[in-house]
């Protein structure tokens, strides 16, 4: 399967590093570690890459204090305590059996992903926000694609999950864990790159405004900003300044100061783009002159995602 | 097809190129080596291209060797392929060679220390770390060792995140059962134990406010203490961190991931400058008057990492300071000068600064970073 052509088709221009790093995930059967700045498209990886396999998207998302009883199984305590109740005085071997059988079991991301038997592709979303101790519970699951329950036993994976982790870095993740995955770093994509995204993902948007706005973003970045607008605040900005009607930026500028809530999040950066904004988005000529044209995107290509 | 001939060839060299990487210290396990060669095997590597791209995704584990393999993986592949050193540091290729060991303890300023602890220095690991953590930042110009140093620095950074509290408070998840609220919840089930309540350790969420002096005075504790800032503003979320020299700008979040070449570069298209004079003053001012309110409270730790060698005069200096601590919950000034110079030496910039402010220390060598680390969760 041509994985990028693929990835085209669901409007995500993934570049030829990506693309080669995905094939290996699948060929080798390993996990996937993408690393890279908030909003640059990590997670809308393994969204396309499920519709492209034709694979479920299980979604486990990482955050401080996630544990084993939410990313792997938990027992249904109430209707234990209710079948205990309901079984009165039958007897109790039994009753244990029951009460630690599938019924009772509730499957969390993790134990759903390898107990499925169709085709998964599991995203562990933002991993980095996770504790320390979480990364290790995951060492078994990446490695063996297996999950031992105490009362039941091992879950072994029939059909191995296509493993995609993201990070954003918040924290240094373990060699053990860095160990057990491939490697990808996802940057900012250049201006031709950006340009195509936005064409992809907005086919409706004039070419000129195109051009500009990934222009502002592009030198935005390299400015003094608390935090650099990603991909998707690009887009976001896009969607609103079509529908604001504007199809050039220079002779809007009243109208463009106030869509620019969609680019920036936060007040810091706000009232610095309210400041200087003008000078920082319009200090350099804006014209299309050295931007790429319609005719430099490839028809079907004019696609990504985020 | 590959001839058999070719295909040992083929192995042969990955293998060869495998230490190569290690030789350039990216750690390369014989997990990735077996990965490459089956790869090498099923005939997925058909250009010169692809098998870079597949080789960085399985031996690249962090963004530093991202950075890097393009350049190992050119310098190995090249048309007769004589390995190559390449360092971290490109375009510095002095101070790549190895030393010995009494060479390293020299650069250290450890000479002249006494038999035992040389001894003790000498001693695999234990010493190393000992030698390192008593060294003086600026006498580290191995790369090599900077690298371990910066390591050492992430840990102690992120080290400090780890710090609980010793209250505990009431959950919905946990281990540990509370046996007083599930029984009091109990009581709404006709007495039956339906939901639970948990104990979990209290964390203690930390604010800190980092102004970071980035004068030549500073010169190579400026670049540590940002490593140090960055990790901190990265581990403890609501920190803000700021540097300075004639001017104060604000680190965003995002800066606070570049390298410390590319922040240099991102200063200087600022019109900033790196390692330039001195207004500490003048940028406290501004602090004061644009980011205090928002930024500090009573549970702010506020740290300066400055040596306070300013054009304007330490009564003025400490005026601005004084605002600064009668706001904030902590301030600390750290001056690298501190352990370096005698008692006294520095006295007449800071002793008119120093009683406003809750803690002075140095942070000269990763030992006093250490117990720096201890103040700010203190």
């Amino acid at each position: 399967m041509n994985l990028k052509a693929a990835f085209e088709g669901q409007a995500y221009v993934a570049d030829d590093s990506l693309v080669a790093a995905l094939q290996l995930a699948q060929s080798l059967g390993k996990p996937l570690l993408i690393e890279g700045e908030a909003g640059v498209g990590k997670t809308e990886v393994a969204k396309c890459l499920s519709t492209v396999v034709s694979a479920e998207l299980i979604r486990l998302q990482c955050y401080e204090g996630l544990d084993a009883q939410h990313a792997l199984y938990d027992w249904d305590y109430q209707r234990q305590l209710l079948a205990i109740q309901m079984a009165g005085s039958a007897d109790p071997e039994a009753l244990k059996k029951t009460l630690y059988s599938d019924d009772f079991l509730v499957k969390r991301p993790l134990l759903s992903a390898i107990a499925s038997d169709k085709p998964v592709v599991l995203l562990i979303d933002e991993i980095d926000r996770a504790d320390e101790e979480f990364e290790a519970l995951l060492l078994e699951v990446l490695s063996d694609f297996q999950i031992s329950i105490p009362e039941l036993g091992t879950f072994t994976a029939t059909t191995r999950p296509l493993v995609i982790l993201t990070s954003n870095g918040v924290r240094e993740l373990s060699d053990a864990l860095r160990r057990r995955c491939l490697y990808h770093y996802m940057d900012y994509p250049d201006e031709r790159r950006e340009l195509e995204i936005v064409r992809a993902r907005l086919p409706d948007i004039d070419l000129q405004l195109a051009n500009q706005l990934v222009s502002v973003v592009q030198r935005l970045r390299g400015a003094a900003m608390r935090k650099a607008p990603g991909i998707a605040e690009t887009l976001d900005w896009a969607a609103s300044l079509m529908h604001m009607g504007i199809n050039d930026l220079s002779n809007n500028i009243e109208q463009v100061q106030q869509s620019l809530s969609a680019l920036v999040k936060t007040r810091e950066d706000l009232s610095l783009l309210s400041q200087e904004g003008s000078q920082l988005i319009f200090n350099e000529p804006l014209s299309s002159a050295e931007s790429i044209t319609a005719g430099d995107i490839p028809k079907q290509s004019q696609a990504t995602g985020t | 097809m590959n001839t058999p001939a070719a295909d040992q060839d083929l192995c042969s060299r990955l293998t060869d190129f495998v230490r190569f990487l290690r030789a350039n210290d990216m750690t390369v396990d014989p997990g990735t080596v077996l990965d490459m060669h089956s790869l090498a095997a099923i005939g997925q590597l058909t250009t010169r291209q692809r098998f870079k791209q597949s080789a960085r995704a399985c031996a690249c584990r962090c963004l530093r060797d991202w950075q890097r393999f393009d350049a190992l993986f050119d310098t190995f592949w090249q048309a007769d392929g004589q390995p190559v050193s390449v360092s971290a540091d490109e375009g510095d290729g002095s101070h790549t060679q190895e030393l010995s060991m009494a060479g390293q303890q020299r650069l250290l300023g450890l000479a002249g220390t006494s038999e035992k602890q040389r001894q003790e220095e000498e001693f695999f690991g234990a010493g190393d770390f000992k030698a390192l953590s008593l060294a003086d930042f600026r006498f580290v110009f191995d790369a090599r060792q900077m690298r371990e140093i910066e390591k050492l620095v992430d840990r102690v950074a992120r080290y400090a995140r780890k710090r609980v509290s010793r209250r505990e408070i009431t959950s919905t998840r946990g281990s540990l059962i509370n046996l007083r609220k599930s029984t009091r919840l109990s009581l709404r089930y006709s007495g039956q134990p339906v939901e639970l309540r948990y104990r979990r350790k209290k964390p203690r969420p930390r604010r800190f406010v980092l102004l970071l002096d980035v004068s030549q005075s500073m010169d190579v504790y400026a670049r540590l203490f940002m490593r140090f800032s960055r990790i901190l503003m990265t581990v403890f979320q609501r920190s803000d961190a700021f540097v300075f020299n004639t001017d104060l700008s604000e680190l965003g979040k995002g800066h606070a991931r570049l390298s410390e070449a590319d922040f240099e570069r991102v200063l200087n298209e600022l019109g900033k400058g790196w390692l330039g004079g001195t207004r500490i003053a003048d940028s406290l001012d501004t602090f004061n008057d644009h980011h205090l309110l928002r930024c500090v409270d009573n549970k702010t730790t506020v740290v300066i990492f400055s040596d306070g060698c300013d054009t304007a005069t330490p009564e003025e200096l400490a005026e601005r300071v004084a605002i600064i601590q009668r706001r904030a919950g902590k301030l600390i000034w750290v001056n690298p000068l501190l352990g370096r110079f005698e008692p006294g030496e520095l006295d007449r910039y800071m002793d008119p600064i120093v009683p406003f402010v809750d803690r002075y220390c140095s942070a000269h060598n990763l030992d006093s970073l250490m117990i720096l680390e201890r103040e700010l969760i203190a």
